[in-house]
């Protein structure tokens, strides 16, 4: 149509574009905040002329446009979960560090104690509180030892506790993929909102395990561990569950009936579930490993001893019964703990022999630890190394991790961040727009008034 | 290209940084520490383990050395007086030979000599903090019993050692025996009773015997005095060698361990500017925006 009415066309499409691009504007603006959040971009067309010497019907809304980069988004999920895990993982290591203690704090002081209790001891070995001494600084190694067992074996539970939270959380997230997929595949007006909030859940997923994606026709996308086991198909979620093992109670992780525990290698699951059944238990072996060879090197030396009675030396610490769990159990034997007497200080039954004595105080020199490579502080100390080590690993790996994921969210910004200053001009730009046309419409009234003046 | 500006994520980052070297310095300021975890330095915290067993080592063998000095002070004391006791038989044994001397003044010599081995034998049996230091390692013996004119060695010929630094230790009993028999057929105590005898009775060749007996009873007390003084000598300059470890390992375990203080608090301050300079960026960066402009 052309004509006069036909230029009214155009100036009401130019308002309608002009609005639209306001409300694209506002919305951008209003949720700017808002997590997962992909600006909206308005398309407009030119609706072409369908007549000669006609300039054109005016303007009309093509698309409201979210400028999602699926790949950036797949990227930067993935490294967010490698941030959640190297945190976790930090933050773990850190509640080791704080057991382990400082020089001067740790278990270096017990054991200097213990060999110091036995050197007092053989510059006077007939003294009685010298005896009593060497027990008492057995029982405060026994009682540290236990304490650092008990301390590492309580981190592994709460892991594990947080292993069933964190589980619960990631199947929470899996049925919300699965329900946004659903409507998603339905498809409506509100599919970009929907894929924000899926992208949201999916980067929670990520956050918590090490996932992949696959994006279907349709629009849905379907979730798997990396085994390949899935935990999402379209409209379906398959939930992990968490099964109390024995002896210890630690939860194994299942999809159906496929046990998944070590296929969970990232996220905050991974990290968590590497801390409790490998980390930790490393760090517990070593120690385990420790109070295994003082026991039994003490235990051999006092052995070859005569105690105060003149009858041959029993065990010192009561003889562990393996490396496993040795440092939870180590503890001056009974007999001993019940009388300082029993300490076999002597090689004979000479009251002033010293031998047994000199002997377990020299033991603080000598490398019979570890295999006959180290002191026992100085397989303390490469014990406290070896968790320094991995603090440092983690916090360099957390480092690099944080830079690769601002760098990520930087290039998503540029793609699909909203900027105030961008929206700022765009709402001129509309606003103008909107003015203009409003203008060429009054303009095109005032015209069709003189037209109707004219028939008048 | 598209850039994003956003002064509060950016600028979080940049005072999360600032802060958290404000914190730490402030906490090396605050506890004079270097080291608040082994992940700080995991090599220096090994190394500082390392030095404070050292430091261990060196306190245990100082203190030994110590208790060992006592002891030795204690046997010095007594072989002296052992040493002035045996002169002292000697000039009594040697004034009560020859036919010009008087009963009453054999008599005095012989009751003099008796005295003298009395107190010998006191100084054998004598005891340091409750343990004897003659009877070898039977420290809860009485080194020498006197039945009756009888005197029975009833220690043994061990002695206790500790041990002053690694793999060097020192004798802090005497195997008593050595001093008071040695190789001769009879212990001192007999030798000297039968010397009162033999001065009493004017026995010439007998006073002589005896008097050979306690020389050579002194010989003995004079190589075990000067062993006794070599190990005491020894001690000495390993307590002065001992302390100047310590202080070196002490050292290198501050080294370790310590904050420098002058560097903690320039730290400090430089953490303090950072801090500021990046709460004032955020701030500053944070009110540029095109909406001020567009009115």
């Amino acid at each position: 149509m052309a004509g006069l009415f036909g230029s009214l066309t155009i100036a009401t499409s130019g308002l309608t574009a002009a609005r639209t691009g306001l409300d694209v504007t506002g919305q951008n603006i209003a949720n700017v905040n808002t997590t997962g959040y992909v600006r909206r971009r308005m398309d407009l067309a030119e609706i072409a002329p369908n007549a000669s010497m006609q300039a054109g019907r005016g303007v009309e809304v093509l698309q409201i446009r979210a400028l999602r980069d699926h790949y950036l988004e797949t990227q930067l999920a993935r490294e967010q979960g490698g941030r959640a895990s190297d945190e976790t993982t930090l933050a773990g290591l850190r509640g080791v560090d704080a057991m382990i203690g400082l020089p001067g704090e740790s278990l270096d002081v017990q054991i200097t104690s213990f060999f110091d209790a036995f050197s007092l001891l053989a510059s006077d070995v007939t003294s009685a509180p010298a005896r009593e001494g060497v027990v008492r600084a057995g029982q405060a190694l026994g009682d540290a030892f236990n304490a650092l067992s008990t301390r590492l074996t309580d981190a592994q539970a709460v892991h594990n506790q947080s292993i069933v939270a964190a589980v619960s959380e990631f199947n929470s997230l899996a049925t919300r993929v699965a329900q946004l997929n659903a409507r998603i595949v339905t498809g409506g007006v509100d599919v970009e909102a929907l894929r924000d909030e899926r992208t949201t859940a999916l980067a929670g997923m990520a956050e918590l395990a090490n996932i992949s994606l696959i994006e279907r026709p349709d629009g849905a996308v379907d979730v798997t561990v990396s085994s390949g086991h899935a935990l999402v198909v379209g409209a379906n979620a398959y939930p992990v569950t968490a099964t109390p093992e024995p002896p210890s109670g630690f939860v194994s992780l299942h999809l159906a009936d496929f046990d998944v525990t070590g296929k969970v290698t990232g996220g905050r699951i991974g990290a968590l579930i590497d801390l409790r059944d490998t980390t930790i238990p490393s760090y517990q072996a070593a120690v385990d490993r420790l109070a295994y060879d003082i026991a039994t090197q003490v235990n051999a030396v006092h052995a070859t001893g005569v105690d105060s009675q003149g009858g041959a030396g029993g065990p010192f610490f009561t003889p562990p019964a393996s490396v496993t769990g040795a440092a939870a159990t180590l503890s001056v034997s009974a007999t001993v703990a019940a009388d300082a007497g029993m300490v076999a200080a002597s090689g004979t039954a000479a009251a002033g022999d010293n031998q047994v004595a000199r002997a377990i105080a020299a033991l603080r020199e000598s490398r019979v630890m570890s295999g006959g490579s180290a002191t026992a502080a100085e397989a303390w100390a490469n014990i406290a190394y070896q968790v320094g080590s991995d603090i440092s690993a983690a916090q360099a790996s957390l480092g690099t991790r944080e830079q690769i994921v601002k760098q990520l969210q930087r290039l998503r910004d540029q793609q699909s961040g909203v900027s105030f200053d961008e929206e700022a001009a765009n709402l001129i730009r509309y606003q103008r727009s909107y003015e203009a046309s409003a203008r060429y419409f009054t303009t095109i009234l005032d015209t069709l008034d003189s037209l109707m003046a004219m028939v008048r | 290209m598209r850039i994003l500006f956003d002064p509060i994520r950016d600028g979080l980052s940049a005072i999360e940084t600032a802060s958290s070297q404000f914190a730490t310095a402030q906490q090396q300021v605050a506890s004079g520490k270097r080291l608040a975890g082994a992940g700080d330095d995991p090599l220096a915290m090994q190394q500082a383990i390392g030095e404070r067993a050292t430091i261990g080592a060196l306190d245990a063998y100082s203190r030994a050395n110590q208790s060992a000095a006592s002891r030795l002070a204690a046997i010095d004391s007594v072989l002296s007086g052992m040493t002035d006791k045996l002169t002292a038989v000697s000039v009594a044994g040697m004034s009560a030979r020859g036919d010009h001397v008087t009963p009453t003044a054999r008599a005095a010599a012989a009751a003099e000599v008796r005295s003298l081995r009395d107190a010998l034998l006191a100084d054998v049996n004598s005891s340091f903090q409750g343990s004897y230091l003659f009877a070898g390692t039977h420290v809860d013996r009485v080194p020498y019993a006197d039945s009756g004119g009888t005197w029975t060695y009833q220690g043994n010929a061990d002695v206790t050692r500790v041990d002053i630094e690694r793999g060097r230790s020192v004798a802090v009993t005497v195997d008593g025996q050595r001093i008071v028999q040695g190789s001769d057929a009879e212990d001192l105590f007999t030798v000297l009773d039968n010397l009162a005898t033999a001065i009493e009775n004017a026995d010439g060749a007998a006073i002589q015997t005896g008097l050979d007996s306690v020389e050579r009873a002194f010989v003995r007390t004079q190589h075990a005095l000067g062993s006794l003084g070599a190990d005491e000598r020894n001690l000495d300059d390993l307590a002065s060698r001992l302390s100047t470890l310590r202080r070196a390992a002490e050292t290198r375990r501050s080294t370790l361990e310590d904050v420098n203080v002058a560097e903690a608090i320039t730290r400090l301050g430089q953490a303090d500017t950072s801090y500021r300079a990046a709460l004032a960026a955020v701030s500053t960066a944070e009110r540029q925006s095109l909406l001020d402009y567009l009115r």
